[in-house]
């Protein structure tokens, strides 16, 4: 881990709140997408962002500190967000289902200057369909594809991340990449 | 689908993961050249995490930091001061 990285925790584990402001800004976008890709909905992966970065804070004593604390950091993302799923699974019923990208406006979106507004409208129609999908994997699969993918995390991260063996990781992103190939198949979405 | 075989999938895995050796490459992409089943199973995977790299990361509004600074506890070097 970075140097000023290991003098900042220091710092946050006097209680310096200035320090902690320090790694928020430093980690929340990576956080937040983690979230967002997870859950699906961008207000919720705010919140969710907000609790990981509180949570962190409470337990800055437990952060073993000869990992790298994106590591810790993004566990704690990805459980929030695995527990956030099940609790909506128990309350919503199937049929009420939330859409993938509920939430998600136009304006979180952050078209490219200049993009051509029927060029945004196929983005935005692309992302709700990969989103979608996303959203039918398997909670395991979908943590490590999100993790692969949305962060290109290398697969030893990522097996520290969610605490399995490495090749239990590499298992869980060929059936989760397999599964998006095929469902994106018959959705005939996708084609870009 | 009896094509697609587990030999083939497996490399192709391999090459997505960035594991395969130079001799694996070929010999996936040399099979890739005479079966067009498994040249679609193979570009439909890449295609699909293709799309995934490609999401927008959205940014967090600038008051987020704060938000969060303001959920802390109190600072605990003004605690013991109490």
């Amino acid at each position: 881990m970075d140097q000023s990285e290991k003098r900042l925790i220091k710092k946050i584990r006097k209680g310096d709140q200035q320090a902690f402001a320090e790694l928020v800004e430093r980690y929340k976008n990576s956080v937040f997408a983690i979230c967002l890709r997870m859950v699906g909905n961008a207000q919720e992966a705010e919140d969710l962002s907000q609790e990981a970065f509180i949570r962190a804070y409470n337990r800055i004593d437990q952060y073993d500190h000869d990992r790298k604390f994106s590591t810790w950091l993004f566990r704690i993302a990805t459980n929030l967000s695995i527990d956030f799923l099940r609790r909506r699974k128990n309350n919503v019923s199937l049929d009420a289902v939330v859409p993938g990208t509920e939430g998600l406006s136009l304006n979180t979106m952050l078209p490219d200057e200049g993009e051509q507004p029927e060029d945004q409208m196929v983005r935005k129609e692309t992302e709700e369909m990969v989103q979608e999908q996303i959203k039918r994997l398997p909670d395991k699969y979908r943590s490590a594809i999100v993790l692969k993918y949305i962060e290109d995390l290398s697969l030893k991260e990522i097996s520290e991340i969610m605490e399995i063996p490495v090749g239990t990781v590499k298992t869980r992103i060929h059936r989760g990449r397999e599964m998006l190939r095929k469902n994106m198949i018959t959705e005939g979405g996708g084609r870009a | 689908m009896n094509c697609v075989s587990k030999k083939y999938v497996s490399l192709m895995n391999k090459v997505l993961d960035q594991e395969a050796t130079e001799q694996e490459k070929q010999v996936l992409f040399e099979h890739l050249a005479t079966c067009a089943e498994c040249r679609v199973h193979f570009n439909e995977l890449k295609e699909s995490t293709e799309l995934l790299r490609r999401l927008t990361h959205p940014q967090l509004p600038a008051a987020f930091t704060e938000s969060v600074l303001n959920q802390l506890p109190p600072d605990k070097r003004n605690a013991i001061h109490k």
